[in-house]
């Protein structure tokens, strides 16, 4: 199996390098991190994969005896209004908040607070900050404060302006959860963009600065191709996080009403835990991993990142 | 370092950007610190008619805050830890040593973190009962680094990448082997990705609540996310003022992290030495 | 070479993760309940347990299972991992499930032989039984009723004491509030999906009932999904909303029990509200929710009947009842052990001690009332008490019911038209073949 001499090492019958050997014994550094995502992530979204196809629930005659179904669930799954609703629902839901709201607003944070004086950053970014870290229920309540249609500080502000209160949570359900969503993870965002800006180094811009280069200038030649592979696994951290909300979501408009606001992390919740139909519910999740997938591959030719994982 | 003054007009239209943000990410945030020095706080956003810090005093006093705040910090720290020690020690053969399948694997990483919550938690829970993990925190912080590190893997595996391979190359001359390279120049260059790495499994598993709910059974082991469901009662019933308290108190450690971090993003780069 | 040594040490790591789960102690017990509110005097009954065995020489090993939140969720999770408890707590109508589930043990040979098992009144023994069989011994009980400001009631013009026998009569009383106290909402009666069970529970059945509805036929156990009760019911929400005696708005808000309840009711800016009972205790003025002057501004009547007579089994009012029982699950090895538990959590003296606790009604007839309160609600209300539908399918028919009211709430549906609609939506759940349409008349 492994024989050594000068030069090259024979490994299960292929010449290798030693150099080579030498590269391949620093692969061992990854078995720690490799077990444990194997263990608590791989695995149990494997498990999830096979039990999408069989009629597993959570109680009742088919929580021990389940059996394989085949596509049946997939097949029910796109015969059901209520799924493709949560999807179109979903669609606005992370183009709205994570685009338009977390990235736009997130990116423009961290150029600016790069910036700025201890003050502002430690205002505006930590307010963005307290955003995110607040616990989740606790979030609830605070937007249930301002988005009260009797005395929320949303319509007291409306009505000092002059203008008429509003039905937050009725008449316009989607847009209230995508403030609430843009204001929880702005901060994600920004802390990424914020490390990969720092990662720059200031002589650049000053090399730049001295050639004349106006401000746009050195974003676009200098910041922007640098950070470009941050751009994408942000695009691609933030979709994938913000398809999967579902607490706050579920907590603030439980989805509704009737189904105006149920993006696709509340229609699993509800058909894997309270109707009980595990198997079904995985089987969303499988179509949303491989919409997710298909996002990811689209940013890639977005971003033009060159994937080459080889070193 | 050199700060450039920028125009007039710049710097004004960054604050006519600062505002609307500081409005919109602090105004909702007001209720909760008004409430929480209110002697009557209500759902409603108030100035408070008779300020007091009895909300405070009642959770030092009352409750079991230090024991909750210390299981917390247990979880945070134990998980920033676990996190930020794997996802350093894969980083580098991640990013420089070629193997085959290693962009699909990268790309199930991320994947497989995409599964919701409520279809993997059955899994990972018959799992945790099979190693003897329920009820430990060592299960509670082995699970919460798992669904952290596939991100920590991807932003370390980004830092590495950055850090020009003719700085190592430079070294192996000088004596260093691949190993020692790695630990005297590599890891200090790899300082701002240790920061916002650990920066994120602290706050992950700071915020967590539904693993600790699940593995960590005994009330002693609480942390802070589950003591907050102290505050509600029979027929939901809500004490404001002590969800209010407890949650600007639960907010502060992570608030301190990320000041601190920052300033160790900034130190990180300058103290690395990086020259291009 | 260092390489070997790595592996070893990683190994040295990894392999204590994957000792297997030891096997537990012959005298021990997993128990486990929903905690906080309960938890101190649980906890307290389960200790004079632990004293009691210890005292006949039998020393056992409770293992405490009291999530605050969630526990539905994660009794779910430990059956379905395989470490699911010895004993339970449950709620009565999630029995189904379980039973269909075989995850819980039928009592009936061990109630047989109970001595105590007759001082609990009927209800509390057909409340927990399915097909004829006893899963769970109840510990607590409640019932709603309609409270009223009389503050509010007085201004408005109202006669007090408020004492109506049919709903006309609380929809006058809606009418004098809004007319002559316009900063006050008349009324409160749940709706929505985002109340929950709530809605099904102490909105929806408490009208349904008063009108003589009723969900399952006795004869042949199909779904009946449309009668004239159940338009009945359904017209009740259309008139509350339709003529503004109630608001939208607060039931589509995160927490509306907050808005309606903590403080509207609480603060006087809500007229009447169909509400739990127990909500009584939470008014006090050292409770939760206080009301400094309690007993001079809040009062409570019982929920009329649609007119006297009309209720179920013709009955003036109406009542329903939930409550939580203790089970024992089918997988438990120590079932004596588990049975011994069971009897000592329900007997009279824990249920006196859990009821002063926590609150609520006890579930026995020979525990004792201190609270006046109660002993009132137990005199004047629970004759009328009746039960949710025990089935497997309950908990989604529910939730098409409270869909059904969140339509009408919001003006997208009238109540002829959301009976259709949950008519279908039933069919689509149970099945074609497990409905009935009652005419309407």
């Amino acid at each position: 199996m492994l024989s050594i001499n000068a030069q090259t090492v024979t490994l299960f019958g292929r010449r290798v390098s030693r150099r080579r050997l030498g590269e391949l014994s620093l692969l061992i550094f990854m078995l720690p991190a490799l077990i444990l995502v194997i263990a608590f992530v791989i695995v149990p979204a494997v498990w999830a994969i096979l039990i999408s196809f069989t009629n597993q629930s959570l109680l009742g005659p088919n929580a021990r005896n389940f059996s394989f179904i085949g596509i049946e669930n997939y097949l029910k799954l796109f015969n059901d209004p209520g799924f493709w609703n949560s999807l179109g629902t979903s669609f606005v839901f992370v183009f709205g908040s994570a685009f338009l709201g977390q990235f736009v607003i997130g990116f423009t944070l961290a150029l600016l607070l790069k910036q700025a004086g201890v003050a502002s950053r430690g205002l505006i970014g930590g307010s963005v900050l307290l955003a995110w870290v607040i616990p989740e229920i606790v979030a609830v309540y605070i937007w249930g404060s301002v988005l009260s249609f009797q005395s929320g500080s949303a319509n007291q502000v409306l009505l000092a302006l002059g203008m008429e209160k509003q039905r937050w949570l009725i008449d316009t359900p989607l847009l209230s959860i995508i403030i609430v969503n843009i204001w929880r993870g702005t901060a994600f965002t920004m802390l990424l963009f914020s490390s990969a800006l720092e990662a720059i180094p200031d002589t650049l811009y000053d090399a730049a600065a001295v050639d004349g280069a106006s401000r746009w200038e050195r974003f676009r030649h200098i910041t922007l191709p640098l950070i470009r592979y941050t751009i994408l696994l942000d695009f691609i951290l933030i979709t994938m996080g913000t398809f999967s909300v579902f607490g706050i979501v579920f907590a603030m408009t439980g989805g509704g009403p009737l189904g105006r606001s149920e993006i696709i992390g509340v229609y699993i919740y509800r058909n894997a835990f309270e109707y009980r139909e595990i198997g079904y519910g995985s089987a969303a999740s499988v179509v949303m991993l491989i919409i997710n997938l298909t996002l990811a591959l689209v940013y890639l030719r977005f971003t033009r990142v060159k994937w080459t994982v080889e070193g | 370092m050199k700060k450039s003054s920028s125009p007039l007009a710049v710097r004004l239209s960054e604050y006519a950007f600062y505002l609307p943000v500081l409005v919109f990410f602090f105004g909702p945030i007001s209720w909760l610190l008004l409430a929480s020095i209110n002697s009557d706080p209500s759902s409603a956003w108030q100035i408070p008619v008779e300020v007091t810090l009895n909300n405070y005093v009642q959770l030092i006093t009352e409750s079991d805050l230090l024991l909750w705040m210390g299981n917390s910090m247990t979880l945070a720290i134990g998980t920033m830890a676990v996190t930020v020690v794997l996802s350093t020690l894969a980083a580098y053969p991640l990013s420089r040593v070629p193997f085959p399948g290693k962009a699909v694997f990268m790309y199930a990483l991320l994947l497989a973190r995409v599964m919701p919550i409520t279809a993997v938690i059955i899994p990972i829970f018959s799992l945790a009962v099979q190693l003897s993990l329920v009820n430990t925190f060592a299960g509670a912080i082995l699970i919460l680094s798992a669904m952290q590190l596939p991100i920590s893997l991807w932003i370390m595996k980004n830092f590495v990448d950055s850090i020009p391979v003719e700085l190592e190359e430079s070294a192996w001359l000088d004596g260093c082997n691949r190993l020692t390279g790695l630990i005297r120049i590599v890891f200090p260059l790899m300082s701002p990705g240790v920061a916002v790495t650990g920066l994120f499994a602290f706050l992950a598993a700071w915020g967590d609540f539904l693993i600790p709910l699940i593995i960590l059974r005994s009330p002693n082991t609480f942390p802070i996310a589950m003591g907050l469901y102290r505050a509600f009662g029979d027929q939901g019933s809500v004490n404001f003022g002590f969800l209010t308290a407890l949650s600007v108190l639960y907010s502060v450690p992570s608030i301190a992290l990320y000041l601190f971090a920052r300033q160790y993003l900034v130190k990180g780069m300058t103290a690395g030495g990086v020259k291009m | 070479m260092k390489t070997v040594k790595l592996i070893l040490a990683l190994l040295l790591v990894v392999i204590p993760l994957t000792v297997p789960v030891l096997a537990q102690d012959a005298a021990t017990l997993t128990v486990s309940f929903p905690g906080d509110p309960r938890s101190e005097t649980v906890n307290a009954l389960i200790e004079g347990f632990i004293a009691m065995k210890a005292d006949q020489g039998q020393p056992v090993n409770i293992v405490i299972n009291e999530p605050t939140e969630g526990y539905g969720d994660q009794l779910l999770l430990d059956f379905g991992a395989g470490v699911g408890p010895d004993v339970f707590s449950i709620s009565a109508e999630t029995i189904p499930e379980y039973v269909a589930s075989d995850l819980i043990m039928p009592l009936d040979d061990l109630v047989a032989a109970w001595d105590e098992w007759d001082n609990f009144p009927q209800g509390m023994k057909d409340m927990p039984s399915m097909n004829g069989s006893v899963y769970a011994i109840m510990y607590n009980t409640d019932t709603r009723v309609l409270f009223y400001r009389s503050d509010v009631l007085e201004a408005a013009g109202i006669t007090l004491p408020f004492a109506p026998t049919s709903w006309e009569e609380i929809f006058a009383a809606a009418e004098q509030i809004k007319a002559n106290v316009p900063d006050v909402i008349p009324m409160e009666v749940e709706s929505g999906t985002i109340w929950g069970e709530g809605t099904t529970m102490d909105g929806f059945f408490m009208l349904f009932r008063g009108a003589n509805g009723n969900f399952l036929d006795p004869e042949d156990g199909k779904w009946i999904v449309e009668s004239p009760a159940l338009l009945d019911a359904f017209s009740f929400y259309e008139r509350m909303f339709g003529e503004g005696y109630s608001a939208a708005e607060p039931f589509m808000e995160p927490e509306p029990w907050v808005f309606w309840l903590q403080e509207g009711l609480a603060n006087g800016d809500v007229g009447m509200a169909v509400v739990v009972n127990v909500v009584w205790g939470l008014y006090a003025p050292e409770g939760p929710w206080a009301i400094e002057n309690r007993d001079e501004v809040l009062s409570w009547t019982p929920m009329p009947a649609r007119e006297p007579g009309a209720g179920i089994n013709g009955l003036d009012y109406v009542s329903m009842g939930g409550g939580w029982g203790w089970a024992i699950s089918n997988a438990t090895e120590n079932a004596e052990l588990a049975w011994e538990f069971v009897q000592y959590m329900t007997s009279a003296d824990a249920i006196t001690t859990y009821t002063a606790g926590v609150g609520g009604i006890p579930s026995r007839l020979d525990a004792a009332v201190d609270d006046p309160h109660v002993a009132a609600i137990v005199e004047q209300v629970m004759p009328y008490q009746s039960f949710r539908p025990l089935s497997a399918d309950y908990t989604r028919v529910s939730e098409q019911i409270q869909i059904a009211t969140e339509k009408i709430m919001l003006g997208e549906a009238t109540a002829q038209e959301a009976m259709e609609q949950f008519a279908a939506a039933v069919e689509g759940i149970v099945g074609a073949d497990n409905v009935k349409r009652l005419p309407l008349d």
